[in-house]
């Protein structure tokens, strides 16, 4: 066990994992290292990052897997999700792969809603905690691994409201202050093609950019129907998707990509915006809206566009339009292949732009940059950044939820929990919204709902 | 006494905000008799006297406010100040007068020959003989014409087309109300019709008043000699608190309640549907802008979740048009109260931004310095108008028609129209549609209009609750 767990309160004085890591790659500083250290023969294996899941659903277990294909020893140490069954599908589903990296025991697999604290306590400073949860409860993890000292993988989406994303911002900024290094679940920032188109569009190679378009659309989202036994809150859980207070709406959780691109390729966050959105044709017991058209102003007058619609069907696009003053680009979440065109219609022949460098996988990148900015104690934290993404596409949610034109500052000011007490929620707690005598939740009705 | 607002009989549930032409002013003013004596004109139609004799079908605000216009009389009838220069009854330069009136509901003639008779006086000559009405009245009233005279043509969209028909069948010149087809097999026969007149040389006036505007004219012209580089997005917006239908009074003519006053805009058979009513002015803005029709159309919609609405309207519409070059309009309708309203349209060039047209269709364009649509930013503004649109459009055709001059704007507000049916289609259907589909369907929400009558079934029927089916996307088939 390494003694370099530290208590919090010695953290600013005793040596940290990357200060410990990155001299410890360098491996001939061996000698050096036996006089800095506690205790000698340690190199080998205590260049191990351990990791810690919180949330053990599909981008979850895939955010294991990409963080133990990183390179360096790594170990999946403890596991935590609401619904036990979870741990173990998710340990079975790591094993062909991942055998040797699983140091797993059932003491270190946690249900229950406060689970997170469990696994993170199980590892120290220095280490890994993947947070993979539904969105509602980010904020609350992500607060807690920072004042672990832990290191944070957090997946998207970054909160659900204004309180949620102030909170991830400060924890990004006490991050900052400790050296912890925080990755934030927004791949496409990491996908090398679109780095690259994106780098054209900045150089020029379309014009100035006058409208994005942020494009989700596709069939419905999927409803489980309660399984036989389970409380209303594990079966809210169970469809964290199509719950508001869960994961802040299909906008927020499905749209934030592309959303963040276009914000990305503008060099700024949007400045206000206004919208439409209802529910047209879906009937699942659920709150879900079925379509969104949110636009956003940018402070330079310019449009971001962002639709979303689950309808069967119907017209599908996935992926980010760009219309610059000479060009047009097709990219982000969706489209896998960038291109940049001259003029607006996206044709072979006009085609100014396309990646030819190698493959990239962009999940696998992130955790690759991420764990060796840990490993050679690089700047690294992608909170802001993150948290920003994630209040642009509440502010979308928040206008067109309300039929309002609502300012970034009023959004970012907003005082407006979705889940007020989240933090104390037990298992067997009812939810933020229940359902009325007839099963049907409450919807939000543009003109009525208070969204700030 | 108020008639109905002039142009739009469309009062949101809630109020949205006042227009200049919401109000009829009755100032019971005396009919400057001595400036019609001193206007002669010679004669370019073979008729007894130089007067243009028009019939009025469909006798709601919008018909009200074109006699007004026909006649110069703005000032008179809908207190604006378009016309007043002029001396009334003297439209275009020569005298005019209403000779026939066609309605359905005698209270809406009624009301409509009251008001307009105060305010006009003599200029309004018809006589209990030649009011008619049903469904065939529009034939009695055309009847009434002769070759050079106008017939206008101000019912809901679905009767525009066997009106138009007949009008150009018995060879008088029209003007007829916007929308003009609720679906594109109506968009096919005034296609049709239209060739038809241009056959017969007769002039034919479309209530796009818009395109008359001097403002936005001059503004075009700017546009054009390249002010704002390349036309790259248009953004166009009418939102407003909304049109609640409450449900079918069982025990009534169903027909005919849904054709009575306040309710054809609730039904897509009748009129296309609230959304082609209140935005084809400024999807046709956004055409003229590109100066093309768009090549497709994709967009969203819907209604407020638990909605008691029992019309087939949705509350919100939000189109993308695709332009041949690749470049967008979008156009956002949107009927629900207290939420954010906005009712202009806008532009974005390479160079810089411009506002085309504001509240309540006001001439209050500009160009901005750079993409930011802000007051302190303005860069250019046309000329202040002298003429608002309204007038202006009479204006041309009466002129057209006095000295003979080729004036047919029945293809482009017909290609407009399918434009906005195109987009609604695209709204109500989930689907993209391309202007090739449109143009090649022939869908009708209501294939016998020509053979209604007062005994007919309702083209679209009640449920038990009394509520009409509304569009479902991924379902709802409109081309």
């Amino acid at each position: 066990m390494n003694n370099y767990q530290a208590s919090e309160s010695s953290s600013a004085s005793s040596v940290t994992r990357r200060q410990f890591l990155s001299t410890s790659t360098k491996v001939a500083a061996g000698a050096a290292m036996v006089g800095a250290l506690p205790r000698a023969g340690y190199t080998a294996e205590n260049n191990t990052i351990k990791i810690a899941l919180v949330g053990c659903g599909g981008r979850g277990g895939g955010a294991v897997a990409q963080a133990l294909s990183t390179q360096g020893p790594t170990k999946l140490w403890a596991l935590a999700d609401f619904f036990e069954a979870r741990l173990q599908s998710t340990l079975n589903n790591l094993r062909p792969q991942f055998a040797r990296q699983l140091d797993v025991p059932a003491a270190r697999q946690f249900s229950g809603l406060d689970g997170y604290q469990k696994a993170m306590d199980s590892i120290g400073k220095g280490d890994v905690v993947l947070l993979a949860t539904a969105p509602a409860f980010r904020p609350l993890h992500v607060d807690y691994a920072v004042s672990r000292g832990l290191n944070v993988f957090m997946e998207k989406s970054f909160g659900v409201d204004a309180p949620g994303v102030r909170r991830i911002l400060k924890a990004g900024e006490v991050a900052a202050k400790k050296n912890l290094k925080i990755a934030g679940g927004l791949m496409s920032r990491h996908y090398l093609p679109l780095e690259q188109a994106v780098d054209q569009i900045h150089q020029g190679m379309i014009g100035d950019v006058i409208t994005c378009w942020a494009n989700r659309m596709h069939g419905p989202v999927g409803f489980k129907a309660r399984e036989p036994g389970m409380s209303e809150l594990a079966h809210q859980i169970n469809n964290y998707s199509n719950f508001t207070w869960l994961n802040g709406s299909f906008i927020v959780d499905w749209l934030i990509h592309n959303i963040d691109i276009c914000c990305w390729i503008k060099n700024a966050w949007p400045v206000s915006a206004q919208g439409i959105g209802g529910r047209q044709v879906r009937t699942d017991p659920d709150q879900l809206f079925d379509h969104y058209t949110a636009e956003y102003t940018f402070a330079d007058g310019t449009k971001m566009l962002a639709q979303g619609r689950h309808i069967t069907n119907a017209y599908d696009f996935f992926g980010d339009f760009i219309q610059g003053a000479k060009g047009c680009a097709i990219l982000g979440e969706g489209q896998p292949k960038p291109r940049l065109f001259k003029g607006h219609i996206p044709e072979s022949a006009d085609l100014l732009w396309k990646y030819t460098g190698p493959a990239c996988d962009q999940y696998q990148r992130e955790h690759d940059l991420f764990f060796d900015a840990i490993r050679n104690d690089r700047p690294y934290n992608e909170t802001e950044r993150c948290a920003k993404a994630g209040l642009a596409a509440i502010l979308g949610r928040m206008a067109c939820e309300s039929g309002q034109l609502i300012t970034w500052e009023e959004a970012l000011a907003s005082e407006l929990e979705l889940a007020p007490g989240l933090a104390d929620l037990k298992s067997d707690s009812n939810p933020p919204v229940m359902p009325d005598g007839n099963g049907d939740y409450p919807i939000v009705k543009p003109g009525e709902t208070k969204v700030l | 006494m108020n008639l109905p607002s002039p142009r739009t009989e469309l009062s949101p549930t809630q109020p949205h905000q006042s227009s200049r032409r919401e109000f009829l002013v009755t100032g019971g003013k005396a009919v400057a008799a001595s400036a019609l004596a001193g206007v002669v004109l010679p004669y370019v139609h073979a008729a007894a006297d130089n007067t243009i004799r028009l019939a009025l079908i469909g006798c709601g605000g919008r018909g009200n406010g074109a006699v007004a216009n026909a006649m110069s009389a703005g000032g008179l009838v809908l207190g604006d100040d378009g016309g007043t220069k002029r001396a009334v009854g003297t439209g275009a330069g020569g005298p005019i007068k209403l000779v026939a009136m066609a309605d359905l509901r005698r209270d809406k003639l009624d009301q409509s020959h009251s008001a307009l008779k105060q305010a006009l006086g003599d200029l309004i000559d018809v006589p209990p003989e030649r009011r008619f009405l049903g469904f065939d009245a529009y034939r009695h009233a055309i009847d009434c014409l002769r070759p050079g005279d106008v017939a206008m043509l101000t019912t809901h969209a679905a009767f525009r087309a066997p009106h138009l028909e007949y009008a150009v069948e018995k060879g008088v010149n029209v003007f007829m109300e916007k929308d003009f087809a609720a679906d594109p097999g109506g968009v096919k026969r005034i296609l049709r019709a239209g060739e038809a007149a241009d056959k017969k040389n007769l002039k034919i006036a479309t209530g796009l008043m818009c395109r008359h505007s001097s403002a936005r004219q001059a503004l075009i012209q700017k546009i054009r000699d390249g002010a704002m580089g390349d036309i790259q997005l248009i953004r166009a917006y009418r939102m407003d608190s909304g049109y609640f239908m409450q449900p079918f009074p069982r025990g009534e003519n169903e027909l005919l309640w849904q054709l009575s006053p306040g309710h054809p805009y609730q039904f897509l058979w009748s009129s296309g549907g609230v959304f082609i009513e209140l935005m084809i002015h400024q999807i046709d803005e956004c055409f003229w802008l590109k100066d093309s029709w768009p090549v497709s159309a994709h967009g969203v919609g819907g209604r407020l979740a638990g909605s008691a609405d029992c019309s087939q309207n949705l509350d919100s519409y939000s189109i993308e048009y695709t332009f041949a070059d690749g470049t967008k309009a979008l156009v956002t309708g949107r009927y629900i109260p207290n939420c954010y309203d906005d009712f202009a349209t806008y532009v974005h060039g390479t160079k810089c931004a411009a506002k085309f047209s504001g509240n309540i269709h006001a001439p209050n364009g500009c160009l901005y310095k750079d993409q930011r649509i802000e007051p302190a930013n303005i860069a250019w503004r046309p000329a202040k108008e002298t003429v608002n649109p309204w007038q202006a459009e009479w204006d041309v055709l009466l002129s057209a028609i006095r000295n003979d001059k080729p004036h047919n704007e029945t293809r482009r507000a017909a290609l407009s129209n399918l434009g906005a049916v195109m987009g609604r289609a695209a709204v109500h259907s989930g689907k993209i549609i391309t202007w090739d589909e449109a143009m090649a369907s022939n869908f009708q929400f209501c294939s016998n209009v020509d053979a209604l009558t007062a005994n007919s079934p309702a083209p679209v029927q009640a449920d038990a609750q009394g509520r009409y089916p509304a569009p479902i996307p991924g379902k709802t088939v409109e081309i």
